[in-house]
């Protein structure tokens, strides 16, 4: 079972979060000025990546924050995490096989 | 015609009626009609803070998983809950001066007060093997190296969403939901008859 | 005669503590310390279990929970259960067990006659036979399922109370072995959290099979155990944890336990503890003990009675006191099963070893022919005889290639075959946890590689292929100082080295099968009766994955995992494709390395505890006023409120016609709640809403709609502007938790620079909604507040006393009648709710439920969020287009709107619909058809969202009979356009009734009632 790093209340089983999906989705700012595909894209598209993604997560048993987190989907090895509206870290890739 | 002149304290009712419980060396209780506000508001405003300590005689808990506490005749003790948000748990009855002079103090805030005094329930919990009991529903580390006395979590129990309070050694108190209270205390009480062979 | 394999001395059993019990209907004795295996063992029972395909007679093979054979029923009744290992079950007084696979009995079974027919019953055979015709599958499936079958479920509510609990540590040992016993030790030192968690009744593992001439730290293995545990036990941080298994390796080293509290004391014997308790552990670090397997030997018909495993026996005989056979033949490749001959001729056993090496040397060997054991090198057995236990084997000299057999066959006369394979590493918590595996061809086994980053672990010891006894102890020691220095505590360098008797072993000859004459069956797995053939057919018909082949031979699928026939059927596999052992794969390791009773894994969470059940302060009257309770989400809301002998149709009309008669009341109170506070307040709901908030007036409520982003209606209620900048929301009871999450989700991720704080209040207030013509006069009584309605408009709420009581009234009406909902802090409201009863009297109150709430707005046409709509509902589908904004610039879900499908024509759309028959009411669901004689294939128009039988509406016809009139909601593809329209709706049963689509607003059209 994942272990979650709220950036508020600290380290906590996956059992307290509930997932949100991929993270810096912004909402199209003029949603009338945008052709059905673009806003298709926004409503439908996710990239569902193999390997590293940034996802949302709320605490919902916690401190209900949202905030996000980098996955490598793979491996599920959490490779950081940051409040909403924070650019996301960056990512060295770390070995993932170990002794 | 009925009498129309409020009177705050006679007609209640609480979800567990007081109920005072010995399994083993653990004892549980309904901790009935405590006083409960909500507080939503800034924590990097410092005019929203010293707004704050005025009005409850203690500075809120900034440190996440924290409570301050004001002991005494206005005794109160303030939950962290999340960074803007924080609870207030107070004698029966005193939440309704306390909403006001919150609501005084935070005047031209953008902040939140609310009363929430019958939306949550806090049942106590005394006794040696609290933790061990806790454990039965609640996934946090309860271990002393990691919740000490004065610290506070939300997290679960089983499946009610709960406000853990360590106040000392063996003694502890959970807050949930007015309607989870019943099934909470069904929970503990039941998972308690099992260590108490 | 009672026990006769027992010895007189020696073992952990307490000669002094004697235990009966019943096995198949007979009584034994055994004594206290016994598994029921070794106690089976002791009173020469050797046929304990039958084959699960061939029916076969079966006896112990193995002393541990990788027993394939001796599978058995335990108890009778509701107690019982299925598939237990008499290897596992620890012997109590009065244990009953009976065989499982075999009728009428374990000596004679009829299904044995599959075993005469094995050479037609080879691997794919049930899938081969009874493929065709596919209607018969489920016949054929119920005979196979009896006669293949494992346990018997039990039939009565289990008895037993189990315990799910959640724990932590620094360090988590798998494995009370020598191994894991140095880990425990040398991470305990550090002060660290440590669970030392061990399968057995105590921990020592192999080492509690010793004699004593193994000596640790200068003294007896066993001593050294001992004092190694009261050193732990003296240690304030660290646990020990017996008889608990650890079945499952998570991610983020999460491991789950299963610790058998009570099932060594029997049935009802515990008292109020858990019979089981299912353990979720939290791990820092893992350190893996978790030792080896030893490998059968794959020879002709090695799965009689009495061929055992070398290491069981010895097991037997140290460890329970028993000596399983007199006259052993020990059949090995290596030299660990030579201890097994050393320690049976001393206690008076007569042994031959049969070796496959050539010329075996080193101590093990000098000491056992110091002995006079008979040693014939070079050799391997090739058959053996007797059905119902051993009785002779042959044995012939086997060849360079290691499959030619050379000279003349030997028999041999025995009761025992002790045989050894070598030994495979126990990886299978490692594999769970994503760890690769590395054949070692020194070793001729698979050991683990590396592990992933998220599930930091250690294997040591024999799980780590490290054989030797002070290299386990070394291992253990550095493992358990490392692992504690990574979860924050000691320096990480080993205490002293432990010192051990050392005892050097010469190579393994690789032996993965053993030739022989003729069709004999040489099984590799034992629990599945899969054979070599099965193999072989299986590489003929075309399987060359690993897992392919698993599944066609169904070899490692058992309960036991194929803890003892994984590696030999990889070895087959690679001789039959001709390739390496490494290439063929390896195959993955599932949770639960042991079955997990379901009762464990669900802990409390059943009967009362199984669902938290919410209901509101009025509870109590409710249950007193004899309500008919139905499930809202996790709530329990009165549906009906029947008198005398009522049933709901009955109670459901009288209510419905009370309520527009005089004054109804319904308990309200599990409605969401949201508080809304801040400047931006507004501009937020602006965005949520589909309507205009910007300038609703202080004091006033408003009905609005969300959308979701697609368009589509998922939540609705009434918001009410308390002050400039405070709003009080309400949502469906069922969506109260969805609407919260939705609002934080948009305030904390989109749009953080708008002032606003929501704040949950559902249970905060207690709501009593009362509707009807004498709403008025019965609240005129009972507060403050000016009810007059120029003073107390419709859509208004005002705070006053209700009672002597603080509330807010709201005057809002889902019943289309005037209507107040009364709300106070959730402490008043039972005593709300008996004043508001108490005058009711006078006004002929009458209380309702769901039913007909739910009756009373499908007469005027409100929509059930959930239920009239379904996801892919927009306002505009459900007639509702009034509510969306024409001036608003944007709002959530409004792009949606002109995407090609929300835009287009002839979209299902909320319909009412009446039947021909006033006085049949349709089943919610069904579908609507155009066709008064449907047959398949069918195109449905529509389904009935809601239907009900109305007292209050007047049909078509003019006409509301006593019994009433029924009507029904439904969305109807281009339901607009067929106003008026005759359509059919098709019944489950096969009818058809006839009904005509209407407005799907029923009663007082023009809503001069709500307004009154
Ligand atoms: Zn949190």
């Amino acid at each position: 079972m994942l272990l979650i790093q709220c950036p508020f209340c600290g380290e906590r089983d996956l059992t307290e979060f509930s997932h949100g999906g991929e993270a810096h989705i912004t909402r199209p700012a003029n949603p009338d000025k945008i052709s059905d595909e673009e806003w298709g894209d926004y409503i439908f598209f996710r990239t569902n990546p193999k390997g590293i993604q940034y996802e949302r997560w709320i605490h919902s048993h916690g401190c209900r924050r949202w905030f996000n987190a980098v996955r490598d989907t793979v491996s599920d090895e959490f490779l950081g995490f940051y409040k909403s509206g924070e650019q996301p870290p960056k990512i060295k890739r770390r070995k993932v096989l170990r002794k | 015609m009925v009498d129309t002149k409020v009177d705050f304290k006679t007609h209640r009712t609480s979800p567990l009626d007081g109920a005072v419980w010995p399994v083993g060396p653990i004892t549980l209780s309904e901790k009935k009609f405590l006083g409960k506000i909500n507080i939503r508001g800034n924590a990097d405003d410092a005019a929203f803070l010293a707004a704050a300590k005025k009005a409850l005689g203690v500075a809120l808990p900034l440190a996440a998983n924290t409570v301050s506490m004001r002991k005494g005749k206005k005794a109160v003790t303030v939950f962290w809950l999340g960074p803007d948000e924080w609870l207030v748990h107070s004698a029966d009855g005193s939440q309704i001066s306390l909403l006001k002079a919150l609501q005084t103090a935070f005047k031209g805030l953008h902040t939140a007060v609310t009363d929430v005094s019958d939306y949550f329930v806090v049942i106590e919990l005394h006794g040696s093997t609290v933790h061990d009991l806790l454990a039965r529903g609640c996934p946090l580390d309860l271990h002393p190296r990691t919740f000490k006395p004065g610290d506070c979590a939300q997290s679960y129990f089983a499946k009610a969403s709960i406000l853990l309070h360590r106040v000392d050694d063996d003694h502890y108190t959970i807050q949930v939901r007015w309607t989870f209270a019943q099934y909470l205390w069904d929970y503990l009480v039941q998972s308690a008859d099992m260590m108490a062979a | 005669m009672s026990q006769s394999r027992r010895l007189v001395k020696g073992g952990r059993i307490d000669r002094d503590k004697p235990l009966s019990f019943v096995f198949n209907g007979k009584t034994y004795q055994g004594y206290e310390g016994d598994t029921l295996a070794s106690a089976l063992i002791a009173n020469d029972v050797r046929v304990v279990a039958r084959s699960f395909k061939y029916h076969r007679p079966r006896g112990v093979f193995s002393a541990g929970s990788d027993e394939p054979n001796a599978i058995v029923q335990l108890e009778e009744g509701a107690a019982t259960q299925p598939d237990t290992l008499a290897t596992c079950i620890e012997l109590y007084d009065n244990l009953s067990a009976t065989s499982q696979n075999c009728w009428p009995s374990v000596e004679f079974d009829i299904n044995e006659i599959n075993s005469v027919f094995m050479r037609l019953m080879p691997a794919g055979f049930y899938y081969k036979t009874f493929m065709w015709p596919a209607k018969l599958w489920m016949w054929y499936e119920g005979i196979i399922r009896k006669a293949a079958g494992m346990g018997l479920a039990p039939k009565h509510p289990d008895p037993d109370r189990y315990e799910a609990i959640h724990t932590h540590c620094d360090v988590l040992v798998v494995g009370g072995g020598p191994a894991g016993l140095a880990a425990a030790l040398a991470a305990g030192r550090t002060g660290a959290r440590v669970i030392l968690a061990d399968a057995q009744c105590e921990p020592g593992g192999d080492l509690l099979a010793e004699t004593d001439e193994l000596e640790i730290a200068g003294e007896a293995a066993s001593n050294w155990v001992s004092k190694t545990l009261a050193e732990l036990r003296d240690m304030p941080e660290v646990r020990i944890l017996e008889r608990t298994t650890i079945t499952g390796y998570y991610d983020y080293n999460w491991l789950t336990a299963l610790q058998k509290v009570t099932d060594h004391m029997g049935p009802d014997k515990g008292g109020n503890l858990p019979r089981q308790r299912f353990i979720k552990i939290r791990a820092r670090q893992v350190v893996l003990a978790t030792g080896a397997i030893e490998r059968p030997l794959v020879f002709a018909e090695n799965d009689r009675p009495g061929v055992m495993m070398a290491s069981a026996v010895r097991t037997y005989i140290n460890r329970y006191g028993v000596l399983p056979g007199r006259s052993m033949v020990v059949f090995t490749n290596n030299d660990t099963a030579y201890q097994t001959a050393i320690d049976a001729v001393r206690l008076g056993a007569q042994v031959t070893v049969v070796d496959a090496r050539p010329a075996p040397q080193g101590d093990v060997v000098t000491r056992a022919e110091a002995l006079g054991i008979q040693i014939m090198d070079r050799s391997v057995i090739t058959n053996l005889h007797g059905r119902m236990g051993v009785k002779c084997v042959t044995v012939q000299h086997l060849g360079e290639d290691g499959t030619t057999l050379l000279g003349k066959p030997i028999p041999f006369s025995c009761d025992l075959v002790a045989m050894s394979g070598g030994w495979n590493p126990t990886v299978h918590l490692f594999s769970q946890s994503g760890g690769k595996l590395r054949w070692d061809d020194d070793k001729t086994m698979f050991v683990p590689l590396a592990g992933p980053a998220i599930n930091p672990s250690r294997s040591v010891g024999c799980c780590n292929g490290t054989m030797d006894l002070p290299g386990c102890l070394a291992e253990g020691l550095a493992a358990g100082s490392k692992a504690a220095k990574d979860a924050g505590f000691g320096t990480g360098r080993a205490p002293k080295a432990i010192k051990a008797t050392a005892r050097p072993e010469a190579p393994l000859r690789p032996l993965w099968e053993v030739s022989c004459h003729g069709h004999k069956s040489r099984f590799h797995d034992f629990q599945n009766d899969s054979k070599v053939s099965d193999l072989e057919l299986a590489s003929l018909e075309g399987m060359v994955s690993v897992e392919h082949t698993k599944r066609y031979t169904a070899t490692g699928m058992g309960t036991d995992q194929g803890k003892t026939s994984n590696v030999n059927a990889l070895a087959i596999m690679a001789r039959i494709q001709g390739r390496e052992i490494p290439a063929v794969g390896t195959t993955t390791f599932r949770p639960p390395y042991t079955p997990v009773s379901f009762g464990a894994i669900t802990g409390q969470d059943r009967r009362e505890l199984f669902e938290q059940v919410r209901t509101t302060a009025m509870q109590p009257w409710h249950v007193a006023n004899g309500a008919v309770f139905e499930d809202v989400g996790d709530w329990k809301r009165p549906r009906y409120f029947p008198q005398g002998s009522e049933d709901m149709h009955a109670a459901v009309l009288r209510e419905c016609k009370a309520t527009r008669d005089s004054v109804g009341i319904v308990d309200a109170s599990t409605l969401g709640k949201i508080d809304i506070q801040g400047p931006d307040a507004a501009k937020f709901l602006e965005m949520i809403y589909t309507n205009a908030w910007a300038k609703l007036g202080v004091g006033r409520c408003r009905y609005g709609v969300m959308l979701s982003e697609h368009g589509m209606i998922f939540d609705d209620g009434v918001t009410t502007r308390l002050s400039d900048n405070h709003y009080h929301m309400t949502t469906t009871t069922g969506g109260a938790a969805r609407v919260m999450g939705w609002l934080e989700e948009w305030l904390q991720t989109e749009w953080p620079e708008m002032e606003v704080y929501c704040t949950s209040v559902t249970e905060q207030w207690s709501v009593a909604s009362i509707s009807g013509p004498k709403a008025r006069d019965l609240l005129a009584g009972l507060t403050d507040i000016d009810l007059d309605p120029e003073a107390f408009p419709f859509m208004a709420v005002r705070e006053g006393s209700f009672a002597g009581v603080p509330a807010r009234i709201f005057r809002i009406s889902f019943t289309g009648e005037v209507a107040y909902e009364i709300n106070v802090p959730t402490c008043y409201g039972l005593h709300m709710w008996e004043t508001l009863m108490e005058h009711g009297k006078a006004h002929d109150i009458c209380v309702y439920g769901t039913e007909t709430l739910h009756v009373l707005r499908a007469e005027k046409g409100f929509i059930i969020v959930g239920q009239d709509t379904d996801g892919t509902c927009t306002p505009m589908d459900v007639g509702m287009d009034w509510i969306v904004s024409k001036k608003k610039a944007d709002f959530i879900g409004k792009r949606s709107f002109t995407r090609s499908d929300t835009a287009r024509e002839g979209r299902k759309q909320l319909v009412g619909l009446f039947t021909d028959d006033p006085s049949f009411v349709l089943p919610e669901g069904a579908h609507i058809v155009d066709t008064a004689t449907p047959k398949p294939p069918l195109r449905a128009l529509g389904h009935v969202t809601s239907s009900y039988m109305s007292p209050n509406v007047t049909g078509p016809d003019g006409v509301n009979g006593d019994k009433g009139r029924s009507i029904a909601m439904a969305l109807l593809q281009d339901g607009r356009n067929r106003m008026g329209d005759t359509l059919y709706v098709a019944l489950m049963d096969g009818r058809v009734k006839t009904v005509t689509v209407t407005d799907p607003v029923f009663f007082d059209k023009e809503g001069e009632r709500t307004h009154g």
